[in-house]
């Protein structure tokens, strides 16, 4: 009988071993941070990793920094290495998602962009970095 | 709260978290309002923890790992595309928007508002608990929702082998799928755990004590699959007929029992389907449903089954896949013990491999690997996709067979506990 509980008991340790290393790869590859289990019942945790992109992050804090309720974006932040539909890009995705209830309307005048001298003839309301928010009423 | 979970079955206990779950979609639907989602929303959390820790001192082990995976997902946000863009966006638009009748309003295409909210409802209640929407509590409710069929499947597994292979399956076939927002781990657990259950019904007597309990808690699986999503559908249909095939003649007046549960089941999501038609259509937003859009009315089958380049690499994606590879590796390794040659080199199948419940396990393989074959041949080049050559089999060939790698583990699950120690 000792024999046989001897490497069933070194089997189970490895497979607890495996298990515990494939829950530390199931966490990392789920972007873990300890701060979100701590803030978990907190406003937007979790966004800024969730999203995963400086550019529409910085949108997003826009969006509630001035407290916009509809805006557009501008056409050339729909940048796409696939050529596809502006609905299928990341960008147009993720802003829709992110930034609800705020809307995304195309008759906005509120327009994000990253190129102010499109619309230098608009009011500059917000910049962070090089996003800028424009009232063009 | 440990005494308290004592004093009940696991069988109970589910089916007290089913109808709490179920109770508050419902008066969601009916009522359209959401002042009831703190109510229900906190007797949910109360009775899944009751569950864990009823199940704590038989299965440590299988609970820590969940323990473990409630604390990773509460602890990181939702990144995946179906998560993100589907399910938790809808759950986003019912939690900010004030009733269900807004729910269309503002729904771009791509978020499928026609796909069933009965997971997307759940999501909303636990950010109503908190009053507030984040990236990380909301996507907790997918997890919530595995952990009953988790335990109806392993509660009454004898072998430690059986269960070793079912912790295979929940680490390393649906790996970070169980905590990321995707539905498609739920559809696999809820498939297998069905299978499971009506495989025991059949077994025991007519009269015995828990019957009408087993019979409820198949009915909200039912119900369950195909509110998740609609692949549950075609999965409800495939486990059900193989079922009447290989149980009707043995088991009449039950399997008209089943066959009365199997159409009222479709209830729930016929009524949702057709009030997401009228109530889209008439806000402008759904003119033809998103399963019509994807499938062409069958249009893009014929094109596309002649690509044979398209059709060998669709089947090199469903097969040449990590999870396929486990699955495969462990059942035939399991399978082949029981197939034996004797001196004359003749071949002996010993009768583990033709129980009832195997069978039902194969040919809930088969139709529902036929079915998904010739949907994603249909789907293939759809306005919804990416227009990136086969992008339909290239992301979702793993993600739409998880039941059949589910069923395959289970096989190997029940072929090792009908083996007398």
């Amino acid at each position: 009988m000792k024999n046989k509980n001897v490497p069933y008991k070194l089997l189970y340790y490895l497979f607890v071993v495996i298990i515990i290393l494939e829950l530390i790869l199931i966490a990392h590859r789920s972007t873990f941070s300890i701060n979100n289990l701590f803030n978990f019942t907190k406003e937007s945790t979790g966004l800024e990793q969730g999203i995963k992109n400086k550019k529409i992050y910085t949108i997003i804090s826009l969006i509630n920094k001035n407290r916009i309720s509809e805006f557009n974006l501008s056409n050339e932040l729909y940048k796409s290495k696939y050529n596809q539909a502006k609905i299928h890009t990341k960008m147009f995705q993720r802003v829709v998602e992110a930034s609800y209830p705020s809307k995304l309307n195309e008759k906005s005048k509120i327009i994000f962009t990253s190129n102010k001298s499109l619309y230098s003839k608009c009011k500059k309301i917000d910049q962070e970095e090089n996003i800028y928010v424009f009232n063009c009423k | 709260m440990f005494l308290i979970a004592n004093k009940f079955s696991n069988k109970f206990l589910v089916n007290i978290f089913f109808s709490l779950v179920f109770i508050n979609y419902l008066t969601f639907f009916l009522i359209k309002e959401k002042t009831f989602f703190v109510f229900f929303g906190f007797f949910i959390i109360i009775n899944f923890v009751l569950i864990l820790l009823k199940n704590y001192n038989k299965n440590k082990l299988l609970i820590l790992i969940l323990l473990a995976l409630c604390l990773i997902s509460l602890s990181s946000p939702v990144s995946d595309w179906d998560g993100r863009s589907i399910w938790l966006f809808n759950a986003k638009i019912i939690f900010f928007e004030d009733s269900l009748n807004n729910f269309f309003s503002y729904s771009p295409y791509y978020s499928h508002p026609d796909y069933p909210i009965f997971l997307p409802v759940l999501s909303a209640t636990m950010a109503k608990l908190i009053g507030t929407w984040n990236e990380v509590l909301p996507k907790f409710s997918h997890l919530i929702l595995t952990i009953p069929p988790i335990i109806l499947l392993t509660q009454n597994l004898n072998k430690k082998s059986s269960l070793f292979i079912f912790i295979v399956l929940i680490l390393f076939v649906y790996e970070k799928r169980i905590i990321n927002g995707e539905v498609d781990v739920l559809l696999s657990l809820y498939s297998i755990s069905l299978i499971k259950l009506l495989s025991e019904i059949t077994s025991k007597n007519p009269k015995y004590k828990n019957f009408y309990t087993d019979l409820i808690l198949i009915l909200f699986h039912f119900c369950f699959l195909t509110l998740f999503k609609m692949e549950g559908l075609a999965l409800i249909f495939c486990i059900f007929f193989s079922f009447l095939i290989i149980y009707f003649k043995e088991n009449k007046i039950l399997s008209k029992k089943l066959l009365l549960i199997f159409i009222f089941s479709y209830m729930p999501i016929l009524i949702w389907l057709l009030y997401a038609k009228n109530t889209g259509a008439a806000g402008g937003g759904i003119e033809i449903s998103s399963a019509q859009k994807m499938m062409s009315g069958g249009q893009r089958f014929f094109e596309n089954i002649i690509n044979f380049k398209f059709i060998l690499y669709l089947i090199g994606k469903i097969m040449i896949n990590k999870q396929m590879i486990i699955s495969l590796i462990i059942f035939v390794f399991i399978f082949s013990k029981y197939i034996k040659y004797n001196d004359g080199s003749k071949l002996i199948i010993e009768n583990a491999l033709l129980e009832k419940n195997m069978l039902l396990c194969y040919m809930s393989i088969i139709s529902y690997t036929l079915i998904m074959i010739t949907i994603m041949i249909m789907s293939e080049g759809s306005p919804f996709n990416i227009q990136i050559q086969y992008w339909q089999a290239m992301t979702a060939s793993d993600r739409y067979f998880l039941p059949i790698h589910s069923m395959l583990l289970l096989c190997a699950m029940n072929l090792i506990e009908s083996k007398k120690s």
